[in-house]
């Protein structure tokens, strides 16, 4: 026993590798070099080079090889015997590391899981703006950030810190979600962006549906620039309808010949109502209900009005777009297809691609480190376009 | 072929979040996609690799080891995510970053993960460590792109261990006009 436990003696000998045990532990319980090379998606030749290597590491034969079979030598027998079991509490430890993030993964998925539900069992609207309220407040708020309630030249708003530089339009297709339920994500893109942000609660579908949010948004936004002196030292930013809202609002200001703001950051943005750019799912999935939404809040109008489609808009003129996105979200050929637009029409646009699915991942913030990434840089590019514009009226006066 | 507008990929790692820069030619079909390890003007190689290629180019901001693994395998399990073919994978090096592709081909190889079609080697510095002490058998075929002179060693000993190289001067449009004298 001493002399097997003088082979084992050195799982981190020089040299000897954990491809090289997982290669011998195939072999040894295969039995049959072609079909372990199969389980470890190796090359045979690779895995006879591995065995070999670990052979002469180890310094003793471990396999007898015939032409009809493979069989373990006594110092094989042993070491599988010691190396399994290191083998499978690596795996162990691995597994848990991942988990990390596997972890969040499924944290989001628990906070989402009422959202989720309702994407298989359509509950009413009223029930649905209840369930989405309740999922926003399971993310938390910044603390230290102060919240006011302001009337913004008529359209009734939350102020969230001091000195407002950002406007946010708050996400939901246009008929959930509130300046309330998103006090934690605009809060936390105001406090990275070391800035205040002004959360319009602009009027929702299908009790006002368009132009109601538009006009809010658009008497929200006058009020802001008022305040600050300057539409220069304002940057927009919305999520996912916010986006779209955020678009419109750009849109509008530049058909009615108003002062731009510096900037816009839209986070996962869901631009089409139409809702055939969405990348195919295999389960009911909340998107899928964007003929509804797109049927509340259009109320007849027609979709094709870049006002309510921005990506069949004119971009042209428009100020430094930030697009975020999630690799694998189903929008993501919206947010391509908006920086293709914007980038063609001249527009300084930037697509910043996450890794993940989850549509506005930035609302797990607190715990998931893409999403505080994502604010982190949301937050350089305001201080950017806010500083260049300074520094152009700077110079221009 | 034109290419998408720029876009960046951040990725999480160890060291705090990772920066990468990603051409897309402007193609309706699945492209192969090209993970370049490179420190050396990344946006501007990677758009130039990507469109004399046609290929979907991926690329690390740092030749680093641990930058280049951490992006040639979050793109071997998610290159369909980018509209990429995860099969037709290639890997890449520029610079200072060349070595550092080669010697992740060899060890894909020995893992026998991920599968990588080809490595593009532009402009390599230097090669000595790997082609001294390790088998170059069963290495995937190379194109080293570059003057002879700092490529010949390790393209004569690829071909000595039967891999298929190509080493030619300089793609058309993928020079620097400084190095190309």
């Amino acid at each position: 026993m001493s002399e097997s436990g003088n082979v084992i003696g050195f799982p981190t000998h020089e040299g000897v590798e954990v491809r090289h045990l997982r290669a011998f532990v195939a072999v040894a319980e295969e039995l049959n070099f072609s079909r372990a090379a199969e389980r470890l998606y190796l090359s045979q030749p690779a895995l006879s080079r591995q065995i070999r290597t670990l052979e002469r590491l180890v310094g003793c034969d471990l396999l007898h090889r015939t032409t009809h079979r493979v069989e373990l030598t006594p110092a094989g027998d042993a070491l599988l015997d010691r190396t399994r079991p290191v083998l499978v509490s690596l795996d162990e430890a691995i597994a848990t590391a991942q988990s990390v993030g596997g972890e969040l993964a499924a944290r989001i998925m628990t906070i989402w899981a009422p959202m989720t539900a309702l994407a298989e069992t359509p509950m009413s609207l009223e029930t649905t703006r209840e369930v989405f309220e309740h999922v926003l407040a399971q993310t938390p708020i910044p603390p230290d950030i102060s919240v006011r309630a302001v009337n913004a030249g008529g359209c009734s708003a939350l102020s969230l810190g001091d000195d407002p530089a950002i406007l946010y339009l708050h996400g939901g297709g246009y008929v959930l979600g509130s300046a309330y339920g998103y006090r934690p994500l605009a809060g936390a893109l105001a406090t990275a962006a070391k800035s205040g942000a002004l959360v319009p609660d602009y009027r929702l579908a299908p009790e006002h549906p368009f132009p109601a949010a538009l006009d809010d948004a658009c008497a929200a936004y006058r009020w802001l620039v008022d305040r600050r002196g300057d539409s220069r030292g304002v940057v927009l930013a919305g999520d996912s309808s916010g986006a779209a809202l955020s678009l419109a609002l750009l849109l509008r200001l530049k058909a009615d010949h108003e002062p731009m703001p510096a900037g816009a950051v839209l986070l996962c943005p869901s631009l089409d109502l139409s809702g055939s750019m969405l990348t195919p799912s295999e389960r009911p999935h909340l998107m899928d209900n964007i003929a509804r939404v797109a049927a509340a809040y259009l109320a007849g109008h027609p979709i094709d009005d870049p006002l309510v489609s921005p990506l069949r808009g004119d971009l042209s003129g428009l100020p430094p777009l930030l697009v975020q996105c999630a690799v694998a979200d189903r929008a993501r050929p919206e947010a391509d297809a908006l920086t293709e637009r914007a980038h063609e029409q001249g527009v300084d646009a930037r697509l910043e691609l996450y890794p993940g699915v989850v549509h506005v991942f930035q609302l797990f913030w607190s715990f998931l480190p893409e999403a505080a990434d994502a604010l982190a840089q949301a937050a350089r590019f305001i201080d950017e376009v806010l500083a260049e514009d300074s520094a152009t009226a700077d110079s221009a006066g | 072929m034109p290419l998408r507008a720029p876009t960046t990929l951040r990725l999480r790692s160890p060291d705090g979040p990772l920066r990468i820069h990603l051409a897309q030619p402007l193609s309706r079909s699945t492209l192969s996609v090209l993970v370049l390890i490179t420190d050396a003007d990344p946006p501007q190689i990677c758009r130039a690799l990507a469109d004399e290629l046609t290929i979907l180019t991926i690329a690390t901001e740092r030749a680093t080891l641990r930058d280049g693994t951490r992006l040639l395998e979050w793109t071997a399990d998610h290159a369909t995510e980018l509209g990429a073919d995860p099969d037709q994978l290639l890997l890449g090096g520029a610079h200072a970053g060349a070595w550092l592709a080669a010697y992740l081909a060899l060890r894909a190889r020995d893992d026998g993960w991920p599968v990588i079609r080809h490595q593009l080697l532009v402009h390599p510095r230097r090669f000595p460590a790997i082609a001294m002490s390790t088998s170059l058998t069963g290495a995937p075929p190379a194109t080293i792109i570059g003057p002879p002179t700092a490529s010949h060693s390790y393209a004569h000993q690829l071909r000595l261990a039967g891999v298929a190289v190509t080493v030619t001067a300089w793609l058309s449009r993928t020079s620097h006009a400084d190095e190309r004298t």
